[in-house]
């Protein structure tokens, strides 16, 4: 099969579990049906449809958000009912598409090539989403497209618990006249640059030229250029190297105590690192990002001398940079490490100066691994982390956070 | 509505069928409760062995249950009153 025809016969999926967090908890939990539900504490993580209808959104202080809404109900919840009932739909979904690739409470789905056993992709789909409400009492929304861009902006139109299938000759009237922001790649800071230009619509955006775009955005412009006519050629993946992996967290309590901080940001590198142990993967970037009880905020990145997988090296740079960060003298509300530039840990070169140390250190983290996949990730409470013992609830997956964290 | 997280062991009655299994009746501090409906089940592999958890429905109240396959034994984890 040529290229072009590969191109043609291209057919992806976005499907999107709602309100996810919020949907869990209302199955569960029949008497919080058809009420305004929010998960989090502090602020919120995800809420359902009925407290979306009061102008609830994530992010959102609960303090603003129970003034919003009175007969707000909050739960707490739970970050290992959530990961074994997305577990189970990424599940469904590999049952009926030959490449799956997961997000948190999304996913990518290729039907390319499978026309012949399936014909209309709405069938699988459709079927897909049924059995998904069955099992687990999720709604999926649906979003179908030649690419990964259109069929996400489908689902995106197709919420909540809906279906859209916009055809290869729907891509011009689909596109044309939809705001700049909504193509993947352009951000606020993207949005505010093209306000300044009067490009405001994909259709605005199609009159700049490609060489202006790319001055301007370097190679991200070239591929707004491509994705503002509806050409997206990135490809669904199922190999788990993924940009990044974070772990953010607010604080129960705004603070000023180091030893807390330290502590937390500690917890967060090693759930991090053992995320990037899993997959097999050794990481050589890390940023930190802090945010002030004022909501003020800072980031900063840095290179690791050496890619590695484990938490001293990460640790280490990671205290650095929070040093570097956390220079006014205000409570901080969240803490957050986010690592990245990933490349398989087999493929590690050899070092010069590899030793014994190193060997001893990596043989620790694997038992520890071994220990906590067994057990729960409470079953071994080390370094920094200890300093939360006492300040924090721990059940047997870890610390209880604020925020429960499912990031990939 | 009040949650309880009690986390406390508990006689259950329940269906073993192929690959399934169905909690009907549960005894808690001297009074047997009927399972109504079987709100949610999921299968939790965090640890060495699966632990089946379910939330049902008993009496206008929901009760979360685990059953531990390493041990057969089932768990009152917490249970949320209508009220």
């Amino acid at each position: 099969m040529s290229r072009k025809e590969q191109e043609h016969d291209r057919c992806i999926v976005h499907v999107d579990i709602d309100a996810f967090f919020a949907s869990v908890e209302q199955a569960l939990v029949p008497q919080l049906r058809g009420r305004p539900v929010a998960v989090g504490s502090g602020c919120i993580a995800s809420c359902s449809y009925e407290a979306r209808a009061h102008g609830l959104s994530a992010g959102m202080s609960l303090g603003k958000a129970r003034r919003l809404c009175p007969g707000l109900v909050v739960m707490r919840g739970s970050h290992g009912i959530y990961r074994c009932f997305a577990a189970r739909v990424w599940e469904l979904c590999r049952e009926v598409a030959p490449a799956v690739e997961t997000l948190l409470d999304d996913a990518y789905l290729d039907l390319s090539g499978t026309g012949r056993l399936y014909g209309d992709p709405r069938a699988p789909v459709g079927a897909l989403r049924r059995r998904v409400r069955a099992e687990t009492g999720l709604a999926l929304t649906a979003g179908i497209g030649p690419n990964r861009m259109i069929a996400r902006l489908a689902s995106s139109d197709a919420k909540p618990d809906g279906m859209l299938m916009v055809g290869r000759d729907g891509v011009e009237g689909f596109l044309v006249d939809r705001p700049v922001e909504d193509i993947p790649g352009v951000g606020p800071k993207t949005a505010e640059l093209f306000r300044k230009l009067n490009v405001t619509t994909v259709r605005e955006l199609r009159r700049v030229p490609r060489e202006t775009l790319e001055r301007l955005l370097g190679k991200v412009g070239a591929a707004l250029y491509e994705r503002a006519y509806g050409r997206d050629t990135r490809v669904v993946s199922t190999c788990e190297i993924p940009g990044t992996i974070s772990r953010e967290t607010t604080f129960h309590r705004e603070t000023t105590d180091p030893v807390e901080i330290r502590g937390m940001l500690y917890y967060l590198v090693e759930r991090a690192m053992k995320a990037v142990r899993e997959l097999g993967l050794v990481t050589r970037s890390v940023a930190v990002k802090i945010r002030y009880a004022d909501f003020r905020g800072d980031d900063a990145r840095s290179r690791l001398a050496a890619p590695t997988d484990l938490e001293g090296d990460v640790y280490a740079a990671a205290l650095e940079l929070l040093g570097r960060l956390h220079t006014r003298r205000v409570a901080l509300r969240l803490v957050g490490v986010t690592l990245s530039a990933f490349r398989p840990a087999r493929s590690d070169q050899l070092g010069l100066f590899d030793n014994a140390e190193d060997d001893r250190h990596e043989r620790i983290a694997a038992a520890v691994d071994e220990i906590r996949s067994r057990v729960g990730f409470s079953a071994i409470t080390a370094g920094k982390s200890l300093d939360l013992l006492g300040r924090l609830r721990q059940d047997s997956n870890g610390y209880v956070l604020r925020t429960p964290c499912l990031t990939k | 509505m009040i949650i309880e997280d009690l986390r406390e062991p508990v006689r259950v009655r329940a269906d073993f069928s192929g690959e399934g299994v169905v909690p009907r009746l549960f005894e808690r501090r001297g009074r047997t409760y009927k399972v109504d409906a079987v709100n949610g089940h999921w299968i939790d592999r965090e640890g060495s062995s699966p632990v089946h958890r379910f939330s049902v429905q008993a009496g206008g109240d929901t009760f979360f249950l685990s059953l531990r396959t390493v041990d057969m034994t089932w768990w009152l984890e917490k249970v949320i009153l209508d009220g």
